[in-house]
């Protein structure tokens, strides 16, 4: 995935059963950016993350990774390409039979060839990373939520991915939490330059941490605006864009 | 001129006898489905023994000893051996009833024992795991869909068959012959204290009576049943839990059709079991 855009959606359609909730999605993510999926609920958000991780095929369309077309890629390369990308959910998705060290040792122990010893080392430099050293015995039902989200992101870095999805960060979190995640995320792209996919709508997160984005129109199920969102506030004059990231207000110059 | 619908007050019959009429279709589409999903699992059994060997055994240890609110009652063994000991009980007193209505209520503890090895303790423990372990693996499977933790092991490129399924298997294959023995030694003392506590046979001759029904060939038929009756729990588990819906109500019925499914499934075994020694005079 050495190619300037990690990754690329070409005019990408999706569909449940034979009803159609995306189409005509394109975009390309350069890379060590933080690129943002935003727009109102029920938009096709996490739907068009289902399809770019493939856990949902899509109607038409090709999504990229480098040069790779993964879904037209044969099962290997698709693992192949799966193993170099890391997913926090919205929920967390920690496995709840496991501890958190359990969680995180788990990608390790399945996809590399390390020994115990240097399994347990990598596992508590990722927990500790996220600020969570001393809860590597810890299962995910005694942890808070913004620790089970942390947990959740020491897991997708496991591999140390070159790309991470976020699917809606901030959910379910206080707005403390939240801001310290999002804090975290633009470490992540300074630190380790890994390019970045948040899904939210939340705007707060959204300004201080986007530097491009999409935005997802739930009554059209396509995308109608794309750009840095900050650009996108002052220069959009679509009622649409204005509307969602003034929290409704519209804005003036456009009323 | 405008027509108005009025509702029926009745039943709609013939919608019912539709229903009632492809019941035999449905059953047999939701058996291959079930049976086509137990050879997917099985396929990957060699990949599971070698890299989930700590997540098969933590669930070996669980199926038999419970877990979460399963183990504060006591865990399964209790649940097994409370229901066995009162199933073997219950043969030993009907059993006296009915034979000594023939004159020979001295065979009772051969009765007992005979009918407690071969179908009451494969078959009561089976029902027991199918309502407890079957149950709680659907929940827990359904549970896991809902939290997006099986999407999670998909994306690392984890099968949950290989993961989440056969492990499963493996434990209920594993400890459902150990369970049975157990219920064939708790169901036979139930049976003993009837008969020589309450019906006052000779204690050497219950034994004697004992040792005479339980041959190794009749403890082989109990353990090959429990094997089978294990896969179906599992698998039967398994299949609802993984293709249930994404909200707590689905979760709730998904446990019903596996527990539903598991017993019928459970009955319908044995019955062919007995098809079979009977066939073959054994």
């Amino acid at each position: 995935m050495s190619h300037e855009h990690p990754i690329s959606v070409r005019d990408i359609s999706v569909a449940y059963n034979s009803t159609r909730v995306l189409s005509g999605i394109s975009f390309s993510v350069k890379r060590g950016e933080i690129f943002v999926v935003m727009g109102g609920s029920g938009s096709g958000k996490s739907t068009l993350m289902k399809t770019m991780v493939g856990l949902l095929p899509p109607e038409g369309g090709q999504v990229f990774y480098g040069t790779t077309s993964f879904w037209e890629a044969g099962d290997d390369l698709r693992e192949d390409i799966l193993r170099r990308i890391g997913i926090l959910y919205q929920r967390g998705a920690l496995w709840s039979s496991m501890t958190l060290a359990e969680n995180v040792a788990l990608p390790l122990e399945e996809f590399t060839g390390l020994t115990p010893g240097e399994i347990r080392d990598i596992v508590s430099f990722k927990l500790a990373l996220v600020g969570l050293s001393g809860f590597e015995n810890s299962y995910p039902s005694e942890i808070s939520g913004g620790m089970m989200k942390r947990a959740a992101l020491a897991r997708a870095m496991a591999l140390d991915p070159e790309i991470l999805f976020f699917d809606e960060p901030s959910a379910g979190l206080d707005p403390v939490s939240a801001r310290l995640l999002d804090e975290l995320i633009l470490e992540l792209k300074e630190n380790l330059k890994t390019t970045i996919i948040v899904i939210t709508h939340d705007l707060e997160s959204i300004f201080s941490i986007a530097d491009n984005s999409i935005f997802l129109d739930s009554a059209l199920r396509t995308m109608i605006a794309s750009g840095n969102p900050k650009t996108l506030l002052e220069h959009s004059q679509d009622i649409r864009v204005r509307r969602f990231l003034t929290r409704g207000r519209i804005a003036p110059q456009v009323e | 001129m405008a027509t108005t619908a009025v509702p029926s007050r009745f039943p709609r019959v013939p919608g019912a006898l539709d229903k009632l009429a492809s019941l035999p279709s449905r059953a047999l589409t939701s058996t291959g489905k079930v049976s086509w999903f137990a050879i997917e699992a099985i396929k990957e059994i060699a990949h599971a023994l070698r890299y989930y060997r700590k997540e098969i055994v933590r669930l070996i240890a669980e199926t038999g000893m419970g877990a979460g609110a399963m183990a504060v009652v006591g865990g399964t063994v209790a649940i097994v051996g409370f229901v066995t000991l009162s199933a073997g009980s219950l043969i030993a007193i009907q059993g006296f009833a009915s034979l000594g209505n023939i004159g020979v209520a001295a065979f009772t503890g051969f009765f007992a024992a005979l009918a407690n090895i071969r179908v009451v303790a494969p078959v009561v423990s089976g029902t027991a795991l199918a309502a407890t372990v079957g149950a709680g693996a659907t929940a827990e499977l359904g549970a896991m869909r809902i939290s997006e933790e099986i999407d999670a092991l998909r994306t690392w490129g984890i099968d949950p068959m290989e993961f989440l399924v056969l492990p499963r298997m493996i434990a209920l294959v594993v400890m459902m012959p150990l369970l049975t023995l157990y219920a064939d030694l708790i169901g036979i003392m139930g049976g003993a204290f009837i008969g020589v506590g309450m019906f006052d046979i000779a204690a050497s001759q219950y034994i004697e009576q004992t040792l005479s029904a339980v041959t190794l060939t009749q403890f082989a038929i109990g353990l090959a049943k429990s094997v089978v009756f294990g896969m179906i729990i599992a698998v039967s588990g398994c299949f609802y839990g993984m293709r249930c819906g994404r909200s707590a109500s689905a979760v709730g019925e998904a446990a019903t059709r596996s527990v539903v499914s598991g017993i019928v499934f459970i009955v319908v075994a044995d019955g062919v079991f007995a098809v079979i020694t009977n066939a073959l005079w054994i």
